[in-house]
């Protein structure tokens, strides 16, 4: 067996202490404590991920973690999503909606083949995506739902499925070279529904049914014939996923008995199945991507509702905590629809509608009552930080600006244009408001107005105009996200996105989903957007091109405050008017610390 | 196993959820004090940590058909003028 020097290629030290920046694995004797002790020993296990866009089972899915595909699903659709490590954004549907297909590849150039579209439309449609839209290609021979799969587009094999309603499970494998499908050695054990791994020429088949009872067998593909290997999944399941090769797989969710979906993990070291970290929710039928070091299982079910949770796998000596929402302290006046700046942890929400002047400052933890606004007032907009804010617009339509000091409010120079439901961005010395409402006109406001501290004027104008959008960012690199009256008549929500760049406004990536009313927090090219009117508990986030889905709201807002950073950020408040508050923290990294080794 | 627990719990601020909560289980929170749970050992603890009380989905429809109705008397009894703002009458809610 080599020793540490062999593998590492370094001696193991003998210090009093332990090693200020030990690398990644680096083993050494602590002379003091007595301890033999290793930096970082990897471990695996499964966090939460951004949601899918549409919940759904029996998906398929391909790629990476970072770069993963997400398709079909039930009821029978087309659905694509593409994920990048963050978040969902919508891909190019399907030409056949299907549930129950097999899929291959990666991103860009990913496989689809089989499935139903519902009884008795079993499928033998293949497709292939290039990273925008899907095109037909060659039929499977033989036609069947819940197909298994492995390899890359031009290279896959595809085996099992049944063919009817009767649930026999076929033993039939096919290959496909990126024109054609041909005949390849049959599975020993007929089966639909199996787990996947690998790739053409060394694929891994785990699991399924035929149609009663679960399976548990193993069986490996060479390329030519498939061998039953003595392993056996330690929880016999069907409408599992996986993913990884021959030699590393894991197995993960599924369903056993039928109607009881489970957490199980288990992984594959080309000999034994070895019980691993389970999923966070008993799930079946996931869209799977990635490999043992880094996955990805999205959608599934138990039958019903569909799932639109994430989950990532993880293999590493570094921690991902995943990013989420968690809750506040209570405002200790419950209003609507108010207004907020700063941070997170110096944060301030004032006014409400009708006349609210209430101002209350946030500590991270806890509300505590300030100095009243000199005039009551909701629907305004509000930027700035805990000590130099300002509130400016609000209802009616008022032209009534303020300054915070963090003591007290002091009047201020006027808006141009009286506005409500107008958004914000910046500081208190160079400041922004876009945008809003003046009723009894039906359409939004376009004039943006610049703010130097005590007093506005004209900035480039929005087009189209636009009212209850949420704004960030600064002065000068501002960012407006959704609204009402954008690129539609009337108070229609939109997905509109501008950004501005200190004297005019440009269009940015669109929203993922029409909203108005939301809020949002961070900067033109790291933002968030969320909650809102169309959407409730959507959360969003922006990279200053595209928006991809983020964790959701606990509970859905609207007319509400948000502020702070896209990874630390507050929501406050609600319609009908409440205290309640959120808090967003965002993914965290963090590297295993050393621990002791044992002896033996 | 069915895939939510239903129960009622006072959001009492900071803490009544933790991020870890929200990685651990499904939540999701409706009027009423009404929340929908991930049915995991996780998600069962944490609702009987919050001194809630679990109901049916029934019984918890009810109570967030009642504060919908009762949110929805409220926007009826606004002036007109707000009517027409962009504050839409409260609309039903159906608990997963």
């Amino acid at each position: 067996m080599a020793g540490y020097n062999e593998l590492r290629g370094l001696r193991v030290k003998y210090l009093s202490a332990d090693p200020a920046n030990p690398e990644d694995g680096q083993v050494w004797y602590n002379s003091t404590t007595g301890n033999l002790r290793v930096q970082g020993i990897g471990v695996g296990a499964w966090s939460s991920g951004s949601p899918l866009n549409t919940g759904r089972g029996y998906l398929s899915g391909c790629g990476t973690q970072n770069a993963g595909l997400a398709f079909g699903g039930n009821p029978p659709t087309g659905a694509t999503e593409e994920y990048n490590g963050s978040g969902w954004v919508i891909g190019g549907p399907l030409n056949t909606a299907r549930r129950q297909l097999g899929g291959s590849g990666t991103q860009t150039t990913a496989l689809a083949f089989g499935g139903t579209s519902g009884y008795p439309l079993v499928r033998a449609q293949t497709e292939e995506y290039n990273g925008t839209s899907w095109s037909e290609q060659n039929d499977l021979s033989q036609a069947r739902y819940g197909i298994g799969g492995a390899g890359i587009q031009t290279a896959t094999v595809a085996w099992g499925g049944s063919t009817t309603p009767a649930d026999t499970g076929q033993t039939s494998t096919e290959e496909y070279d990126g024109t054609s499908w041909t005949a390849g050695g049959a599975l020993n054990t007929g089966r639909y529904a199996t787990g996947s791994a690998g790739t053409l020429t060394a694929a891994l088949a785990f699991g399924g049914r035929d149609p009663t009872p679960a399976k548990t067998a193993t069986e490996e593909y060479n390329g030519t014939a498939w061998t039953t290997v003595p392993a056996t999944l330690n929880s016999a399941r069907f409408s599992l996923k996986g993913f990884g090769t021959t030699s590393d797989a894991l197995a993960f969710g599924g369903e056993a008995p039928p109607g009881a979906a489970v957490v199980d993990t288990e992984r594959y070291n080309g000999s034994t199945w070895t019980t691993d970290s389970s999923l966070a929710t008993i799930k079946k039928g996931m869209a799977p991507g990635g490999n043992t070091s880094a996955g990805f299982a999205a959608g599934g079910g138990p039958p019903a509702p569909s799932l639109v949770g994430t989950e990532e796998w993880n293999f590493s000596s570094t921690t991902i905590t995943a990013a989420a929402w968690s809750s506040g302290g209570n405002l200790n006046t419950a209003r609507k629809p108010l207004s907020g700046a700063g941070t997170q942890t110096a944060g301030l929400a004032f006014g409400g509608f009708p006349t609210n002047n209430e101002t209350e400052e946030y500590n991270g933890t806890s509300w505590s009552e300030q100095n009243n606004l000199n005039t009551g007032r909701g629907s305004g907009t509000g930027f700035g930080t805990q000590t130099a804010a300002v509130m400016a617009g609000g209802h009616n339509a008022q032209t009534t600006t303020e300054n915070y000091d963090g003591t007290c409010w002091t009047a201020s120079g006027a808006l141009s244009t009286g506005r409500r439901y107008l958004a914000g961005a910046g500081t208190q010395t160079a400041g922004l408001g876009f945008g809003g409402y003046a009723p009894p006109s039906p359409a939004g406001i376009a004039n943006t107005e610049e703010y130097g501290g005590s007093s506005w004027t004209a900035g480039g104008n929005l087009s189209p105009s636009t009212f209850a959008s949420a704004g960030v960012g600064t002065q000068t690199a501002a960012l407006k996200m959704g609204g009402a009256g954008a690129g539609s008549p009337g108070p229609t929500a939109g997905t509109d996105v501008q950004e501005y760049d200190g004297s005019s406004w440009t269009t940015g990536g669109s929203m993922l989903s029409a909203n108005k009313s939301n809020q949002g927090s961070g900067t033109q090219t790291a933002a968030l957007t969320f909650g809102g009117n169309t959407t409730g508990t959507l959360n969003m986030g922006y990279d200053g091109t595209s928006f991809s889905t983020r964790p959701s709201l606990t509970t859905g807002r609207t007319y509400f405050a948000g502020f702070g950073t896209n990874t630390a950020a507050i929501a406050a408040g609600n319609n009908p008017a409440a205290a309640i508050t959120e808090e967003f923290t965002g993914a965290t990294v963090t590297t295993n610390p050393a621990s002791n080794l044992s002896v033996s | 196993m069915a895939l939510f627990i239903y129960g009622t719990a006072t959001n009492t601020g900071k803490g009544f959820f933790t991020a870890e909560d929200r990685r651990n289980f499904h939540l999701r929170g409706f009027p009423g004090d009404v929340w929908v749970i991930g049915n995991n050992e996780k998600g069962a603890y944490w609702l009987a940590e919050k001194n809630g009380v679990e109901k049916t989905k029934a019984e918890a429809q009810a109570i967030v058909d009642a504060k919908v109705a009762e949110a929805q008397a409220a926007w009826d009894a606004l002036p007109e003028e707000q009517k027409t703002d962009m504050n839409p009458r409260p609309t039903q809610i159906t608990l997963p």
